[in-house]
């Protein structure tokens, strides 16, 4: 099926090429600014092994955007202040670690901060992919139990005011 | 005559072929490009006039395949020292509506959202952020992983009522080594976003060097610390910095400050 429409093609321009038209066609358009941002699905992080450890979760995304620089940070969806922010929570259990956050080599950035913490930065780019490594440190002596939830947002920036 | 007909049927075998490939891709394609793509805001900069009453729309698109409860909220500004803004999580913009601040977005639909400068400030303009945060419906245990989109809002004050005015500090250095770099504290007492350059001519014992300062937008009553060139390779000692900032192509302030490297 795919060869038949390939070779009708390959006619059809054979065809058209035997006698070529001499027309000439202005092509342009305009590209409205926007900013997209495409999360893959992840899970985790809902319970924790007994025991010290650091645990990691990767969460694929990808960026497009028209404008000169934007930024990628990762905050906390549930809270915007106060001592469970940016840390895991279980009923009134919240562990003593908070989230960590990282795109490619950089530090780990703690999501416990009231200001965004900036991950990676782009120009203009067209589904650019970014991988955000979260990491969830449990301290010696830290019993983990139950479950935990946490919303985060990630976040795609304009950062010209 | 005869071209028009080959031209005719070069366009419906193309056109058959189109069909037959989307065809051969199956009744899941659509359903999976969906899933391929997300949340977006269109536009980035929504941009207008100052004015009681002005107002622009924000098309928020849900590409995500799945079902997204969206909120849209006008923030204030911050900004750093080094320039850098983000949007205020706890603050509301003052003097801007949004039409619809909550609403249910299918998968793979889409909404225009109306904002609305409803009061005008004093200083005649209103710069801030439009926050949009879709989060699944559905809540599961663990990491809920949702999506925020911050574009910009600039109610800009009428061409008769603009005013660049800038005030500026002390100079100073930042960083070490080959990232070291001359400072300028410098104020907008202005009423316009309009990026502010210019130019720095650096003398010294040890020589001197100039450059263009690249533009930085600093919002309407901040203060930040312009970043005015690289000092890397330029040795110990006493300098002074002849600095010209300029805002929509005018000459704005210039000023002399003298600064060492230690």
């Amino acid at each position: 099926m795919r060869l038949g429409a390939t070779a009708g093609i390959a006619l059809a321009c054979l065809l058209a090429g035997a006698a070529p038209a001499a027309a000439q066609t202005d092509v342009g358009g305009t590209v409205p600014s926007m900013i997209e941002l495409a999360i893959d699905d992840s899970s985790g992080f809902a319970t924790f092994p007994a025991g010290p450890g650091e645990h990691e979760l990767v969460i694929p995304t990808r960026i497009t955007s028209t404008a000169n620089r934007a930024v990628l940070s990762v905050v906390d969806g549930d809270l915007t202040s106060g001592r469970r922010l940016g840390h895991l929570a279980s009923g009134a259990s919240v562990l003593e670690q908070p989230l960590e956050a990282r795109v490619g080599s950089d530090p780990f950035q703690p999501l416990d901060v009231s200001i965004d913490p900036v991950l990676a930065e782009f120009g203009p780019v067209a589904r650019e992919r970014a991988r955000i490594r979260l990491r969830q440190r449990i301290d010696a002596g830290e019993r983990p139990r139950g479950t935990y939830t946490k919303t985060l947002l990630i976040t795609l920036s304009a950062t010209a005011p | 005559m005869y071209r028009s007909k080959l031209t005719l049927g070069a366009v419906i075998v193309a056109g058959l072929a189109a069909a037959q490939l989307a065809s051969a891709e199956g009744p899941s394609a659509p359903r999976a490009a969906a899933a391929q793509g997300g949340l977006s805001v269109t536009p980035a900069i929504l941009e207008t006039t100052a004015r009681r009453g002005a107002s622009g729309n924000a098309t928020i698109t849900n590409a995500t395949g799945r079902k997204l409860r969206v909120t849209v909220r006008p923030r204030p500004w911050r900004q750093s020292s080094s320039g850098a803004v983000a949007a205020n999580r706890r603050r509301s913009l003052g003097g801007v509506r949004v039409s619809a601040t909550r609403f249910t977005l299918a998968a793979g639909a889409a909404r225009s959202v109306t904002v609305r400068l409803s009061r005008v400030p004093s200083r005649k303009s209103q710069y801030g952020a439009l926050e949009v945060v879709g989060k699944p419906v559905k809540r599961r245990k663990g990491i809920n992983v949702a999506y925020r989109l911050i574009s910009s809002l600039r109610f800009n004050p009428t061409a008769g009522a603009r005013r660049y005015r800038l005030s500026v500090g002390s100079a100073g250095t930042t960083g070490r080594g080959s990232s070291r770099s001359l400072v300028l504290k410098v104020r907008n007492r202005g009423n316009t976003v309009d990026p502010v350059g210019g130019s720095v001519s650096v003398s010294g014992s040890s020589g001197g060097r100039s450059r263009a300062i690249s533009a930085v937008r600093i919002l309407p009553g901040k203060r930040i610390n312009l970043r005015l060139m690289s000092l890397s390779g330029m040795r110990k000692g006493s300098y002074r910095a002849q600095v010209t900032l300029t805002q929509a192509n005018r000459n704005i302030v210039s000023v002399t400050r003298r600064f060492r490297i230690g």
